[in-house]
């Protein structure tokens, strides 16, 4: 870590490799109940809180405790958060009568089209193609998909119109505005 | 995104970022700015008159000291708060400097009272300068200590906003206390008192919007 705060990259990488499992196993182990994506978020919350407050390390001190503590940190802001969703929100099962039978969805059928549109995205440019997964198909936020990919918003956006308009021209054209 | 993924783009991004000083040094420095600007405002706000009567009252003085050592104390604490695994002992401290510096009050307005008989309080008028120096006098302050706590971890946000406000409060406080006459410890009690209480209250309920895991890693992670 003392390593990492003098901005050594891959003493960081081999950091965070090496603490990412005992992370997981933690939490894993504290919250028994949780779900693999579950946990896997608190494991990334905790890596970009812990990338967040490096500085607060102090290096004459043991790095465990320090560590620990940003853990049980954030299982307690997830466990807050997984109360307050869980209060909020109503599970409902998918019903195949109104939402997946074929002609619920004559727009969309198609397995034939979600492979050209795979392909397409894998053909776009290195960063156009980052932009649409972090944007399009994970969902980030703005914010978080800078954040993730290092890039400025104002670039993240522009990728992200002209990935459309490349996707649109690869799909003939009848691809949908978002 | 996938974690290895993850792992990779925060390594190829990092920055250096040293060790932030000990908490009770970043304490130091935040005092010791706060107190020369205080201070300056002190003595545009009092005349030579009012400083040398404040001064010769062993009472006034001794809860000044008292609020000098809780307003160390509380920054000390916050900035402590802000680093994980800190003691929690350390939260002691202000809270032994704050029992003092109350007491002290509290003491010397039931001394006047029985002196008195509370015709001092019944004679009082409203003291809202005071509370325009601790409010308005401790803006700057409180600024300066909430940006430093925002580089810290916000692992207990209410906790770190309250005692950063103590801080600034019962340092705002001796400026109010020191740059004009008070009728009683009662008054001060009563308005300084109050006022304190409502801005604690203000940092416990705007705590955890103000310090956030989300504000530090869009200031802090490289982009």
């Amino acid at each position: 870590m003392r390593k990492a705060q003098a901005g050594d990259a891959t003493a960081y990488l081999e950091l965070l490799r090496a603490l990412s499992p005992r992370i997981r196993r933690i939490i894993a182990r504290q919250r028994a109940f949780a779900g693999t994506d579950d946990v896997e978020d608190i494991v990334q919350d905790v890596l970009l809180s812990l990338h967040a407050v490096r500085a607060t390390y102090d290096p004459a001190r043991p790095f465990m405790p320090w560590l620990l503590a940003i853990v049980r940190n954030r299982m307690a802001d997830g466990a807050r958060r997984y109360a307050r969703t869980a209060a909020r929100e109503v599970r409902v099962d998918e019903s195949d009568v109104t939402f997946a039978e074929p002609v619920t969805n004559p727009d969309q059928d198609t397995s034939d089209r979600v492979e050209a549109l795979y392909r397409a995205v894998r053909a776009l440019p290195a960063g156009q193609r980052q932009a649409i997964e972090l944007l399009k198909l994970q969902e980030h936020s703005l914010k978080e998909a800078a954040a993730a990919s290092g890039t400025s918003i104002g670039a993240l956006k522009v990728a992200t119109h002209r990935a459309m308009a490349a996707l649109r021209k690869a799909l003939g054209g009848s691809a949908r505005r978002p | 995104m996938n974690t290895d993924r993850l792992i990779e783009s925060l390594a190829q991004d990092l920055r250096p970022a040293p060790a932030l000083r000990a908490p009770w040094a970043r304490a130091g420095w935040w005092l010791l700015g706060a107190a020369a600007y205080l201070g300056i405002l002190t003595l545009l706000m009092t005349s030579r008159a009012d400083l040398l009567a404040n001064g010769s009252s062993s009472g006034l003085v001794f809860s000044q000291i008292a609020a000098i050592l809780t307003a160390a104390a509380a920054a000390a604490a916050a900035f402590a708060s802000t680093v994980p695994a800190f003691s929690h002992r350390v939260l002691l401290l202000p809270a032994v400097a704050a029992m003092v510096w109350f007491g002290s009050l509290v003491g010397g307005a039931v001394w006047e009272w029985r002196q008195s008989g509370g015709a001092d309080v019944a004679a009082a008028s409203g003291e809202w300068l005071c509370v325009a120096t601790i409010v308005f006098g401790g803006a700057p302050p409180g600024v300066g200590i909430g940006l430093m706590l925002r580089k810290g971890a916000p692992l207990t946000p209410r906790l770190t906003a309250a005692l950063g406000v103590l801080a600034v409060a019962a340092l705002a406080n001796v400026s109010a206390c020191v740059s004009h006459p008070h009728s009683s410890n009662a008054v001060t009690l009563v308005w300084h008192g109050s006022t304190i209480l409502a801005l604690l209250a203000g940092a416990v309920s705007g705590g955890r919007f103000l310090l956030t895991w989300e504000q530090q890693r869009f200031t802090r992670s490289p982009t």
